[in-house]
């Protein structure tokens, strides 16, 4: 009789810490989320239980959750929403999704958060973004965290960040993305700027690595970039608020075999955007075969980069000649690593279009310069070295040969406008590649010909 | 980074023909018929910018062909409506329909949180 009371009593404990609403852990309410067995089945109906973010995690056990994730409003701030395991373990997948009826959109999508830390998740096969965490006008979402993410095959942005202040994603990674795996977008400026930390990050095969549109503070470190169409791309665009993107670093990163033409009919990644506009008869297309892209950028750092195999430019950097805000200016490229000592080039390490001023480059190991046979300025107006005379760069939005679409901006033209744009291929400069930590070069794949309208 | 909304001549007259489009005003007046009323979601407004429906009808917001993420979120209603019950998921994704029944007569103010300054549209409901 006596151990049957014990054991009914030992059942009920067991139960009662199994199905418990929440249990107190380091001071904040847990809201367990599993497939069977806990209270909550799914991550939208813990994070709908939580009263204060501050005092709440929500723990997600191993499993694929078809589900879409909203918050919204300041309640949340400071909540923890985590997987118990790694990210390979804990899916949000986007495949047959819904929210309120609808197809889900988003893996996560947080709006006016302060200090939300998204941990150990892997939000795949969204129609638009993995894990989304912005602000409304007015509203802010300062100092988020994403840590130990993964994001693949969605729509548009792996992890995605927009119109917030500080912050991080670090230690996660995005393959497959229609846009880039990592963004910051439209970041508020500030006096006293808290910076956005993205370190030991892995991007590669999406469309661009990292991509950030007038985003600023940011600080790109010690990630691996490759086999993207481009791979770290600052940019400035007049369709988001708080032009231009600005006071960026990219420093300790491996980029490298950015050379994926996402064009080709049987590629697994299509791109989601129709181009950057037209000129003429012609889509603007984003540029292949480029490691790095400063569009329209004043104040980066590239500094002590690996930067190599790269079928088009190394480190390109360029105006918009029909945005004056975005001006390419003050940019440094310092002590870089181009080419792999010879072993794996770029086909040309820099490329400049000569616009703005106070662009400079020093110090970066076996440097080759692209110059237009058609360039109406030398050298060393293009490239000067650090720090950059004022003689050098147009001072405005119109780089060499943009009247006439000769020069160096005539160069990007013929990338850019390439039709059909796969033949941007047509371009590069191909080689095999020696190894690199055993991975594979997406050139060595095979997605179809690139079909060409007949003559 | 995604589609500049202005570029070169071309795109000069596209702006010029979206401030068209966007000039076209008031959508099937008074919503007769049973079909909801439609509205584009593109890069970067609504098509159109103004609707009139009566009172329990509804509209239905459809996601084009365009680039940019949006979506539809109302910034000032009738008194009594909740925001967050009209307010769709941000997305990106073609053809993605947001659909809501307007029970209550008043002004419905929207905007997409995404572009606030430039993409605004009305929904006027008659009781």
């Amino acid at each position: 009789m006596r151990f049957r009371l014990v054991a009914v009593l030992a059942v009920f404990v067991v139960g009662g810490a199994i199905f418990s609403a929440s249990a107190s852990a380091k001071g904040r309410d847990v809201f367990k989320v599993c497939k069977h067995g806990c209270k909550y089945s799914s991550v939208q109906k813990a994070v709908d239980k939580v009263k204060k973010g501050s005092k709440s995690m929500v723990k997600i056990k191993p499993g694929t959750y078809h589900e879409g994730v909203i918050m919204g409003g300041h309640k949340y701030d400071d909540l923890i929403i985590t997987g118990t395991k790694s990210a390979k373990k804990t899916i949000l997948d986007g495949k047959n999704a819904r929210i309120q009826g609808q197809p889900a959109q988003n893996g996560i999508d947080a709006v006016n958060v302060d200090g939300l830390k998204i941990k150990k998740l892997w939000a795949r096969n969204f129609p638009t973004n993995g894990l989304f965490v912005h602000a409304d006008p007015g509203d802010h979402c300062h100092g988020f965290a994403m840590d130990k993410d993964w994001a693949s095959f969605n729509g548009s942005y792996g992890l995605f960040a927009k119109h917030c202040t500080g912050g991080k994603i670090t230690n996660s990674k995005g393959w497959g993305q229609g846009d880039s795996a990592i963004y910051i977008g439209e970041t508020p400026p500030q006096d006293n700027p808290k910076w956005t930390d993205i370190g030991n990050d892995k991007m590669y095969e999406n469309v661009l690595g990292y991509s950030g549109t007038n985003s600023k503070y940011v600080d790109i470190h010690d990630s691996l970039v490759y086999n993207n169409g481009a791979g770290v791309v600052p940019n400035t665009l007049d369709s988001e608020k708080f032009q231009p993107n600005a006071d960026g670093k990219i420093r300790n990163n491996d980029i490298f075999w950015n050379n994926f033409n996402y064009f080709l009919p049987k590629s697994p990644v299509k791109t989601v955007s129709g181009g950057l506009g037209m000129i003429g008869d012609r889509t603007v297309n984003y540029p292949t075969g480029v490691g790095v892209v400063l569009f329209g950028s004043d104040g980066w750092l590239v500094k002590n980069n690996n930067i190599f195999g790269n079928f088009m430019w190394g480190a390109a950097s360029f105006s918009d000649p029909f945005n004056t805000a975005a001006v390419n200016m003050n940019n440094t490229f310092v002590d870089n690593k181009m080419g792999k000592n010879g072993t794996d080039k770029n086909q040309s390490d820099f490329f400049n279009d000569g616009s703005g001023k106070g662009n400079c480059f020093k110090g970066n190991a076996s440097s080759s310069f692209y110059v237009s046979p058609t360039a109406s300025h030398p050298q060393s107006f293009l490239y000067p070295n650090c720090p950059a005379p004022n003689s050098a760069g147009t001072g405005t939005n119109q780089g060499d040969g943009a009247n006439n679409l000769k020069g160096q901006v005539g160069a990007l033209a013929s990338l850019v406008l390439a039709d059909p744009a796969c033949s941007q291929q047509d371009l590069w400069l191909r080689h095999s590649h020696p190894d690199f930590k055993g991975l594979t070069p997406i050139d060595t794949k095979d997605f179809g010909k690139c079909k060409k309208p007949a003559p | 980074m995604r589609a500049l909304t202005r570029i070169g001549i071309l795109v000069a007259l596209a702006a010029l023909a979206v401030g068209v489009l966007a000039a076209t005003g008031v959508a099937n007046p008074l919503g007769k018929g049973s079909q909801p009323e439609k509205v584009k979601v593109l890069d970067d407004f609504f098509k159109p910018t103004n609707v009139k429906i009566k009172k329990n009808k509804k509209v239905t917001w459809k996601w084009g062909n365009d680039f940019n993420t949006h979506n539809v979120t109302l910034k000032k209603g009738p008194k009594g409506v909740k925001k967050s019950k009209f307010s769709s998921q941000t997305s990106s994704a073609e053809g993605f329909k947001f659909t809501k029944k307007f029970k209550k007569p008043g002004k419905y103010n929207f905007y997409c949180t995404i572009h606030p300054d430039v993409m605004k549209m009305t929904v006027k409901v008659k009781g």
